[in-house]
């Protein structure tokens, strides 16, 4: 008996050491990711102060003084270099303060309360508009993986009992496409839904009539406005939870504890759900420090579409508004969430599967070594460019330059590389899994699919009638023509206006025929083969005979044409951030993983800082900081496919580096090593042709993710603009404006189609090139 | 089994029917709003309007939020909206008079030579914490208005609080004077007759016994910002017909009514009639639009291109959509005519762009290219008009409706631009008289709006072979572009009053070659052109004569001028419509500004068609 309890105590001094650990590695990741998005915002062009200045009935001492008060700007008046404002905020928030500074009179050393300055837009303190908004977005993103788990461990059940039954077909059918649906398209759909019915609010936390009821009254009025948005960030979850379940029952149906078990006689009901479904649940709680991170980077674009005023609507209004404090400690709130979230999904592990042991520390001398270090580069890094800035400001240009050039070079590398990865990829994509994809059904339909989408877009000047934004003002909102056979010709229904107030159309009794193949208005294809042939076109010369084969929109621009040229950038965005991604990730992962030590330890802490941030969060700030208004359409697509790179490269950095450390051993690699391979081709030859079979799946699986992403970030506004096309922007025309729900022009949705068959087609592919590689890898 | 269901039922039934019912109710929910009657004070005002009744929550949506509730404190327009209903001036504008009528002045005299102004106030108002209101407080508000200091650097004088205030009581640089005469009476004098004084008088009087401390110890601006409203809305003190009863950021404002307002019915019962008026904050305008199109607010402007689909709704929702007729908005294009230099040597405008932005014909080629009506037709679906006067025709008498009007026809645009001695090349693209192709940039306010604005203008200039890149940015770097750094070729921005009180003078920085909003070349050192003088000139002559049909005249002239040498290439001006649900009463929809200048006496009754 004593002995179990010293057993016990153990276990929970270990459990408490682990907790402590965990929570001072929150430290310097706080310190790293305040850091981090301080330098954004200083980059990012303007301040919150630029919409002051620019109204001009606000008296310029008043400005000066707030911009004196926070820091911006030194006694003399000039600009602050950021370290002086990250200095400044730094010491705001510490308890720890040593005065004085501006704005604060204590002299000394001193204990005082954090504060994190005075949101510019709301006029309150930051912290305490936190205190508003954080609770919101909690019980939000609570709610939705409630709600994901209580439909998707039964259905993951079911169908892993019931497998490739016509139940798990469908199952599997549906966790597709929810897995495919942007979820800013659902929160649109949504709030159609609520205006249309009225069952639901459309937006908001709380009715106005909550303000004089009962305290029980107001929370059921609570969860009434919790519904949708919960139902909308929360569908994408189930998906991923459903196929995770499904795996992981499967497992362990097959696993021999199972069939003992059987062999005891036990109930199936019993084996079932005593057995199996306890050991089947533990990857879901790993899982839901993943879930945690997406549901915050979702929760943004659900907040804003739906009005709920949660953290991730404050931080998207204050980055577009650079309300610097509320951006700095709203990040640090999501980045606390996460670490707490996976901290509470590791506990939660440890509780519920005992065998599992938080890890003991062996490591933990060496790693301390290597922090250590570490810490000194950075620091020094950092003291030295202060002290550059300080003294010699000159010199700091040239450095400047220095790294211009020496990053275009970079740049030009990767590049480089990027085209050499994709070729080679391709080739293996050819010489391996070609045969086995097109062997599946699904399989060969999804390549199909996506071949045919990119077959259209490459010659998208060609299938298309009209350029990107030729206008035609007379026909707003045209719904699609009409086309009929007529004698063994097609031809189109002309429409015109009911009446010029209304965009209602009505059929005239006349009709154009198309032609195939025929002479146009000359085109360059591919932007430099002279073509002077279109695919169809109306065979009239009157400019207000138009085809408007899906319809078209404000302006009375044709939306196929549109969605041909937008799939130029937004199925090219996914394959060129990921060969980025990849060359990036291949980089240092590999190398990472094969020199291990320090060098993946600080590779590693890169991956967590960056890994760290919401997803979403970390976009805005980056495209904030790089986005400026003069940049040409060719420069915008480079930036955002970029930045997604930027973002997207450390999750596969940590698989590749997984992946090479266990290939490092091998015998054949030790040969080479005693040979005097040199290390790059070691990696090249050696390693890259053994993995690069689970780099084309994680590539395939990692695709919609970028274009999803693409699709947010310009239906937010802030991606591509008009009048180039993408996907996501015109999904933006149609986004709140009711005008296209109440007067049903339903083929404005149509770009979230395309978004959704793109993305489901990705998908489907990515799994069955899994399934033929080796269907245990956890990508 | 059926006896463990039952048990289930029974803990579950009433969980649903509460949630039914409080689907169901909703709007219809009454709730009943205690309301403390104090006696009516001997100045009262009384309303003449229909005699109403007690009750009802007016819904307003509004898409910014308020960013302090101190009048005197920088704000947007939002804010301006929420303090009007929160205090009063000594004035008011009656729009369906269109004159000014007494508010906290009982009445009021002008001398005979138009610079004395001597305010009488009504007797016996309480402030809404029940605090007595005098002359002080009228002088005190001025005081925090006007009051100066002594720069310690500089050595010069300037505003101790500093305010947008300050420059308006300022007359010719010399600022107003404001004497107490007694308890009741306060006399304001002013340097030199000026015809909008009336229009600038009402602004929100403040209460000394609350901020009086402040304004001594240097804290007056950091009283009533929002968390004030948040945690004791009951400190911010006013005059007007309610006050904060609470305030939830980015979720609502509620206000109740003042039970010390200064008007009351024929029938004795104070205004305002209705319970709460709820501003809910939602985050864009078409979320606004779909809200009063459910029937979740109780009115909303409606926009030229959203009639149509909102009005479907109206028999369902139980509202009325009104026509206003062309709107007070306004939206102009200007090209960048700053002749000056940047810091760095390098002028704001390439030459050779600056003789065709300077010159007149260049302008009206444009203009003549520009498919407005096409606009108009697709985008508002017909529901606007095209502007041809910087005042717009919403504003009535002092709009000038003769005018040189630029319709849209390419043939006189290329006549133009050919007797200019612009050619075309082979290409079809439009060469100036030295060889350089005509292209330039349009800056745009990043918005859905003005992309299809400048989408088409960027098609209709190709027509024209001329090319033209757009650039779009948020306002305030627009604003810094076109008045602080002046790197833009041609912009457009759009202006709207919020206000039914329209006098020309409040758009002064626009006209005068020295104003700051004089687009296309602000802040002249002197008038840049012979036009520009002449309206420097009329702006000061209107000004100076209190005789409306005089300044109407002036107007006139400031008008042609302006369109005949073009500096800004007007737009269009959408119709403007409003919504409002059917059930409320005494609501009178003035041709511009705010539809509830008369919230205190609307109220709820039986639902008319």
């Amino acid at each position: 008996m004593g002995r179990g309890e010293t057993a016990l105590g153990r276990l929970k001094i270990i459990m408490w050491q682990f907790i402590f650990r965990r929570l001072l590695t929150l430290i310097p990741l706080l310190f790293g990711v305040s850091l981090l998005v301080s330098l954004l915002m200083y980059l990012s062009p303007g301040d919150f102060l630029t919409q002051a200045r620019a109204a001009k009935d606000i008296d310029p001492s008043f400005i000066e003084q707030t911009e004196r008060q926070l820091g911006l700007v030194d006694e003399a008046g000039n600009p602050t270099p950021w370290f002086i404002q990250y200095g400044h905020w730094l010491a705001n928030v510490s308890p720890l303060k040593y005065g004085p500074w501006v704005g604060e009179f204590d002299k000394g050393l001193f204990l005082g309360n954090p504060y994190f300055g005075e949101s510019w837009t709301y006029k309150i303190e930051v912290f305490d508009l936190l205190k508003q908004r954080v609770p919101a977005t909690l019980i939000l993103s609570l709610t939705s993986i409630l709600f994901a788990w209580t439909i998707a461990i039964p259905l993951g059940i079911l169908a892993a009992i019931y497998k490739d039954s016509i139940f798990d077909r469908i199952s599997a059918f549906f966790a597709y496409a929810a897995l495919s649906i942007p979820e800013f398209f659902l929160a649109i759909l949504a709030v159609y839904f609520a205006a249309v019915t009225g069952l639901f609010p459309e937006g908001g936390r709380s009715s106005i009539e909550s303000e004089f009821l009962p305290l029980g009254l107001q929370f059921v009025d609570y969860i009434h406005h919790l519904i949708l948005p919960t139902i909308v960030l929360g569908i994408g979850g189930i998906a991923g939870t459903m196929r995770i379940m499904r795996a992981n029952f499967i497992d362990c149906i097959r696993s021999e504890y199972v069939t003992s078990a059987r062999a005891k006689g036990l109930k199936e009901n019993v084996i079932m759900f005593v057995h199996v479904l306890r050991n089947a649940i533990n990857p879901l709680i790993t899982s839901l420090g993943y879930a945690f991170a997406s549901l915050l980077s979702g929760a943004l674009l659900v907040e804003n579409v739906m009005n709920y005023p949660g953290l991730g609507q404050l931080i998207y209004d204050a980055l577009i508004r650079e309300d610097q404090y509320v951006v700095m400690a709203g990040v640090l709130v999501g980045v606390t969430l996460l670490v707490f979230g996976n901290l509470l999904a590791d506990i939660l592990l440890g509780w519920i599967d005992p065998r599992i042991r938080v890890d003991s520390g062996q490591t933990e001398q060496k790693e301390k070594n290597y922090s250590s270090w570490l810490f000194l580069i950075l620091f020094s890094l950092i003291g030295g460019e202060i002290l550059l800035e300080s003294f010699f400001p000159s010199c700091l240009m040239v450095i400047v330059q220095f790294f211009k050039w020496v990053g275009l070079l970079l740049l030009f590398l990767i590049a480089l590389g990027c085209i050499a990865l994709t070729i080679y990829l391709l080739l293996i994509l050819a010489k391996r899994l070609l045969v086995p994809i097109f062997k599946r059904t699904s399989g060969a339909i999804a390549f199909s699919i996506l071949a045919i989408l990119y077959f259209l877009s490459g010659f998208a000047s060609f299938f298309a009638p009209y350029p990107v934004s030729e206008q035609n003002l007379s026909f707003p909102y045209h719904p699609p023509s009409h086309i009929k056979l007529v004698n063994g010709n097609f031809e189109v229904l002309m429409m015109e206006r009911v009446e010029v107030g209304l965009a209602q159309y009505e059929v005239v009794d006349r009709s154009v025929p198309l032609k195939f193949l025929s002479k146009s208005e000359p085109y360059d294809l591919f932007g430099f083969i002279p073509m002077s042939h279109k695919f169809v076109q109306l065979d009239s010369v009157n400019p207000n005979d138009r085809l408007y084969i899906l319809g078209s929109d404000s302006t009375g621009r044709d939306i196929f044409s549109r969605l041909l040229y937008g799939s130029q950038i937004s199925l090219s965005i996914g394959l060129i951030g990921i060969s980025i991604t990849l060359v990036l990730g291949f980089i240092v992962g590999s190398i990472a993983g094969y020199y291990g030590g320090w060098v993946d330890f600080s590779a590693m802490r890169l991956v967590e800082l960056l890994m760290s941030i919401p997803g979403l969060y970390l976009l805005l700030a980056l495209r904030s900081a790089f986005m400026r208004p003069e940049l040409s359409p060719v420069q915008v697509y480079s930036i955002i496919v970029v930045i997604l790179s930027i973002i997207g490269w450390a999750g596969t950095a940590r698989i590749i580096r997984g992946m090479t450390l266990s290939l490092r051993n091998r015998s054949y690699v030790q040969a080479s090593r005693s040979f005097g391979v040199p290390v790059w081709k070691i990696l090249v030859r050696h390693i890259l042709p053994n993995i690069a079979s689970y780099l084309l799946v994680a590539a395939t699986l990692a695709i919609p993710g970028y274009i999803l992403a693409e699709a947010a970030l310009s239906f937010l506004g802030l991606g591509i603009s008009e009048p180039s096309a993408s996907w996501g922007l015109m999904l933006r025309q149609s986004q709140g404006n009711m005008i296209v729900f109440f007067m049903n022009f339903w083929w404005m949705l149509l770009p979230g189609l395309a978004i959704f068959i793109t993305v489901v087609a990705y998908n489907i592919l990515g799994d069955v090139l899994r399934d033929i590689v080796d269907p245990k890898i956890k990508i | 089994m059926s006896v463990f269901l039952s048990q289930y039922f029974s803990f579950i039934t009433p969980l649903v029917l509460v949630i039914l019912a409080l689907l169901n109710s909703g709007c219809e929910r009454k709730i009943n709003y205690e309301r403390t009657h104090y006696p009516l004070p001997k100045g009262i005002d009384i309303s003449e309007c229909e005699i109403g009744e007690y009750g009802g929550i007016f819904i307003l949506n509004e898409t910014t939020q308020p960013t302090t509730f101190h009048p005197q404190v920088p704000n947007n327009l939002s804010t301006g909206m929420v303090l009007s209903r929160l205090f009063s001036g000594l004035v008011n504008y009656n729009p369906k008079t269109e004159l000014f009528e007494p508010a906290l002045a009982e009445s009021w005299t002008v001398s005979d030579d138009g610079l004395a102004y001597t305010f009488n106030l009504r007797k016996g108002l309480l402030w809404s914490d029940g605090h007595p209101f005098n002359a002080e407080d009228v002088i005190f508000t001025f005081d925090c208005i006007l009051s100066e200091i002594v720069d310690e650097v500089t050595g010069d004088k300037r505003p101790l609080y500093p305010s947008r205030y300050y420059q308006q009581f300022h007359i010719n640089d010399k600022p107003i004077k404001y004497t107490l005469i007694d308890t009741y009476t306060i006399r304001f004098d002013l340097p030199k007759t000026y015809a909008p004084f009336l229009y600038d008088i009402g602004v929100a009087i403040l209460p000394k016994h609350i901020l009086g401390f402040s304004f001594d110890s240097g804290s007056f601006m950091k009283n009533w910002t929002t968390q004030t409203a948040i945690e004791c809305p009951e400190s911010i003190v006013g005059l007007g017909p309610f006050k904060i009863f609470s305030y939830k950021p980015g979720e609502r404002l509620v206000l109740e009514p003042n039970p010390h307002y200064w008007r009351s019915d024929r029938a004795g019962q104070r205004l305002p009639y209705l319970d709460y008026l709820v501003i809910k904050f939602v985050s864009e305008a078409n979320t606004a639009i779909a809200h009063f199109a459910t029937g979740k607010s109780d009115a909303s402007g409606v926009g030229a291109e959203d009639y149509g689909w909102v009005n479907k709704a109206a028999d369902i929702y139980e509202f009325s959509i009104i026509n206003r007729g062309p709107s007070s908005s306004v939206n102009f294009f200007w090209f960048n005519q700053n002749p000056g230099i940047s810091e760095d040597g390098i002028p704001y405008v390439e030459p050779y762009k600056y003789a065709w932005f300077s010159n007149k014909y260049f302008r009206k080629a444009i203009l003549h290219g520009f498919n407005r009506e096409g606009i108009i037709d697709a985008i508002l679906f017909g529901k606007g008009e095209p502007l041809h006067s910087i005042i717009p025709p919403s504003q009535g008498e002092w709009h000038n409706p003769n005018v040189k009007k630029y319709e849209y026809s390419k043939e006189k645009s290329r006549e133009i631009f050919e007797s200019i001695g612009f050619t075309w090349n082979q290409e079809e693209k439009l060469i100036d008289v030295l060889g350089n192709p005509v292209s330039f940039n349009l800056l745009l306010v990043e918005s859905a709006r003005y992309d299809q604005i400048g989408i088409t203008f960027v098609e209709n200039m190709k027509e024209l072979g001329i090319e033209v890149s757009l650039e779009r940015s948020d306002f305030a770097t627009l604003l810094k572009r076109t008045d602080g750094t002046f790197d833009y070729d041609m912009t457009i921005l759009g202006w709207g009053s919020s206000s039914a009180a329209y006098d020309p003078s409040g758009s002064k920085a626009l006209y005068l070659s020295s104003g700051a909003y004089h687009m296309w070349y602000p802040n002249q050192k002197s008038p840049a052109t012979e036009w520009e003088a002449r309206i420097d000139n009329l702006i000061q002559l209107q000004e100076n004569t209190l005789d409306r049909q005089k300044r109407i005249s002036y107007m006139h002239e400031v008008q042609a001028i302006l369109s005949e040498e073009l500096p800004l290439l007007f737009g269009y001006t959408p119709y403007s419509y409003v919504g409002i649900k059917n059930k409320w009463q005494n609501v009178y929809i003035p041709k511009a500004g705010s539809i509830l200048w008369n919230i205190d006496e609307i109220w709820e009754g039986v639902k008319l068609p």
